[in-house]
Formats: structure tokens, C-alpha cells, sequence
């Protein structure tokens, strides 16, 4: 008796758990780079994200291909000659969030251009009835992630590039 | 009884980060492949690349004289045939081009367009683009003007097959207004084209075209080249056995040969400017 009491309560926990994700397939993220003859902007609306509330899990997983630039020729270049989307496609950011007095802290790996990393992110966490409003902004050094810029391009890149990221998750529930 | 509650627990665990990759997977959404080629050429003939909607690409072919014309002539550096073109992207999926080439004084128009992309999640797929071009060759005094028009039809299917080679297959038809007796007025070609890219910016590109019922016996074209990509420009060094860059006269009136050392060395210029 005590053991189906255990396993339906267990039953009912794992219930609970699925009850608590939040999810869009929408957020959005945003990168820039000052150079000297030319900024370097490109957004990406087509982020997933999941939020696992019951343990802190964040996930945000995007297409390096659905980041949309001003000039057609520097998406090409982006995606041809830095980020190589197509030997890595996928760039990925798994970990927990965790709250430090006014910000909430995303601790996790990071995936761009094949290469993993360890990262800690400042970031905002708003949440209003079944939604879950995220925030936050980081900056990232190209060289960690193994980029190269040859010394001839034209446009003079920077080497740290800002990013932001927005993203607003509904629960799976409804 | 530990063991069932332990059991559930991974088990609950491991659904959950599993449900976790599910939800963030791209897996099953296609995505158009995207730069089989560097350049809207390969070396001569056209490639399956379109400008983007609003860039404009300004392009300078040079074919110096052939190597085999001697000392005097500097090995053909001393005389070169020229075209000029302009491409512009009216969408992603259709170009508009006009060149004119010192090459039998010669101005050609050309539309493109896009017909079936490459999908990224399907084997088979390719692309498709199909490509329409009038040639019109300049006289001196005016003749009848429908004389001096000839056009194009080609299809490009083409495919990356993997990050490095790309390959195209060109069904070309090439209508002359005005042949001499004996002729035909149609006339039916298949080029072949690939690119093996050594690294991000530098590839190997070749092509050739295999020439149906060729009464005239002009030779095909055989050529092979780099393109190297610095930025804003492509620029593509390369060997070829045609003098001539509009496809009417490069495969169907060249009588230049590789065996005969009527060997070509020239380049191709792109420059992109983005004018929306």
C-alpha cells in the first residue's frame, strides 16, 4: 500500500514537473560590434528557449543561419567565412539560473562555431501570470570561440562583440 | 523500494532534459542552402548563385591573348578582350544583368531566376534556376536588326553536396536569328561546372561544356580557375581555351584549342555594392 502511494505521488510529481516549462520559439537575439569604418549589427528572431522552472534549467538553442544583417553580403561572409554555419549550424546555451539579491545569474555552457565554454550571465527574470519575460546582455571575445579574421578583410572587425538577448516564454500548459 | 524511487527519479530526470533538447531541436525545419558558388560565375559560364535583393555586382572580365602568340606579343598579355557587366538583384530570386563585351562588339541582357532552392534536410534536393539572355551584336552600318539578335536558354541545377564541392549541370539552347547556309539556327549544349573550396576564401572552380550536333565544329570550352575571396571583392584568376565571355560565342564559335597551346590566362572581378 505504501508503495503505490509512493509511486502514484511520484507519478503526480513528475506531472508537476512537466507542468512547469516555459517555452517560445520567438526570442530574440541581438549582436553588435563597433569597428572603425563599420558596425557590425544582426538580429535573430527565431530563438528557442525553455525554462524549466521547477529546476532553474535554462535553454536557449538558435540557427546561425537566421541571423538576418543589413547588408546581404556581410550575412554571406558572416555565415561562409566566420561562423562556418554550415559545418556548425547550431549555436546553444544550457544552464541554471540562479537569483543574487536584485539579478538573476545564468551559469552554463555556451556553444558558437563548435567550441564550448563555461559562461556566467547577468540578466533580468520578470515573470507576470502564465509568462516569463528573460533579459540579459553579455559580451563575448571571438578568439574564445575560435573565429578568425584575416588581416585583409575590409571591414575592420572587433574582437569583443556585445550581445542581447530578449525573450518572452509562455507556460506549456495551455 | 529505494531503488523504484531512485528509478523514477532518473527516469523523470532524464525525460525532462531530453524533452529539453526536443523543444529546442531545428531538426525537421529545411533551410535553403546558400552560397554553392562564390560568384554568379564559374569561370565563363553562369553559375547558380543571384545577387541578393538590392546589391549590385559590377564585374570586370579580362582574357589576355593566347600564351602560344610568342615573345613579341609578351605571351598574350599584349591584347585583351573585356566585359563589362552590371547584375542586380530585383529579389533574392531574380536578377537582372547587362554586360557588353569587346568580344564581337557584343551587348547581352540576361534574367534569372530562382526556381527551386537546395533544402538543407534533403538528400536529393537541388537548385534550380533558369536563365534567359539576348545577345546583341553591334554593326558598324545597321543591318536588319533581327539579324544581329541571337538568345539563350539554360537551365542551372545545381548542388552543394557538401561544405567543400559543389557541382552544376547547364542544359544550354542558344537561338540564332541569322546562320549561314548549312547551319542550324538552334543549338544545343550541356556544361558541366564544380567548385571545391580549399579553404573559407580560396576555391578551385572548372567547367566545360559538351556540345550537341556540332556541325561547325567549334571547340568546347575547357577552364580551370581560383576564385579568392577578399572582403567586398571575388577574384578569379583562370585558364581557358576561349577568348570570348557571352555564352553564344564561348561555346558555339570558339575554334580555340587546349591541344593546340591557344591557352587564355584571365580574371574575373566582382565587386558588390549594396544599394537598396
Amino acid at each position: 500500500m505504501k508503495k503505490v502511494f509512493v509511486i502514484i505521488s511520484l507519478i503526480f510529481y513528475a506531472f508537476q514537473v512537466n507542468a512547469q516549462k516555459y517555452f517560445t520559439k520567438n526570442g530574440k537575439i541581438t549582436f553588435f560590434s563597433e569597428a572603425p569604418l563599420e558596425n557590425i549589427a544582426a538580429i535573430n528572431n527565431r530563438v528557442k528557449v525553455v525554462f524549466d522552472e521547477s529546476k532553474n534549467e535554462i535553454g536557449f538553442q538558435l540557427m546561425i543561419k537566421d541571423f538576418v544583417f543589413k547588408k546581404p553580403l556581410m550575412q554571406e561572409h558572416f555565415n561562409e567565412n566566420y561562423l562556418e554555419s554550415d559545418k556548425y549550424p547550431l549555436s546553444r546555451f544550457t544552464g541554471e539560473i540562479s537569483k543574487n539579491n536584485e539579478f538573476h545569474i545564468a551559469e552554463g555552457k555556451i556553444l558558437i562555431h563548435g567550441v564550448e565554454k563555461n559562461i556566467k550571465v547577468k540578466g533580468s527574470l520578470i515573470k507576470a501570470n502564465t509568462k516569463i519575460i528573460l533579459n540579459a546582455e553579455f559580451d563575448i571575445m571571438l578568439e574564445d570561440f575560435d573565429v578568425k579574421i584575416p588581416k585583409i578583410v575590409m571591414f575592420n572587425i572587433a574582437e569583443e562583440i556585445n550581445i542581447k538577448v530578449s525573450a518572452e516564454l509562455t507556460s506549456l500548459d495551455d | 523500494m529505494i531503488r523504484t524511487i531512485f528509478f523514477f527519479f532518473l527516469f523523470s530526470l532524464n525525460a525532462n532534459s531530453q524533452e529539453m533538447f526536443d523543444l529546442l531541436s531545428f531538426d525537421n525545419e529545411p533551410v535553403p542552402v546558400k552560397s554553392i558558388f562564390k560568384t554568379t560565375k564559374i569561370v565563363n559560364g553562369h553559375s547558380a548563385k543571384l545577387v541578393s535583393k538590392g546589391d549590385l555586382l559590377l564585374l570586370i572580365q579580362h582574357r589576355f591573348g593566347p600564351i602560344n602568340s610568342g615573345a613579341y606579343n609578351f605571351y598574350g598579355l599584349d591584347n585583351a578582350q573585356v566585359r563589362i557587366g552590371l547584375e542586380y538583384g530585383i529579389s533574392d530570386k531574380f536578377n537582372l544583368s547587362i554586360g557588353r563585351s569587346s568580344f564581337l562588339k557584343t551587348i547581352d541582357i540576361t534574367l534569372k531566376a530562382t526556381l527551386l532552392n537546395q533544402i538543407s534536410n534533403n538528400k536529393a534536393s537541388f537548385k534550380i534556376n533558369y536563365l534567359s539572355s539576348i545577345f546583341f551584336k553591334q554593326e558598324i552600318e545597321n543591318k536588319n536588326i533581327n539579324e544581329q539578335l541571337s538568345y539563350l536558354h539554360q537551365f542551372l541545377l545545381a548542388k552543394k553536396v557538401n561544405d567543400k564541392f559543389s557541382l552544376q549541370l547547364s542544359p544550354t539552347l542558344v537561338h540564332y536569328n541569322y546562320v549561314l547556309n548549312g547551319q542550324k539556327n538552334d543549338k544545343l549544349a550541356i556544361g558541366t561546372g564544380i567548385r571545391y573550396k580549399i579553404n573559407n576564401r580560396l576555391s578551385f572552380n572548372s567547367e566545360y561544356f559538351f556540345q550537341f550536333y556540332n556541325i561547325n565544329e567549334s571547340v568546347s570550352p575547357l577552364s580551370f580557375g581560383f576564385d579568392i575571396e577578399t572582403g567586398g571583392h571575388v577574384f578569379q584568376l583562370h585558364l581557358t581555351n576561349v577568348p570570348a565571355m557571352f555564352e553564344k560565342a564561348f561555346i558555339f564559335e570558339n575554334f580555340e584549342s587546349w591541344t593546340d597551346g591557344d591557352i587564355y590566362f584571365g580574371f574575373n572581378i566582382s565587386r558588390y555594392f549594396t544599394i537598396k
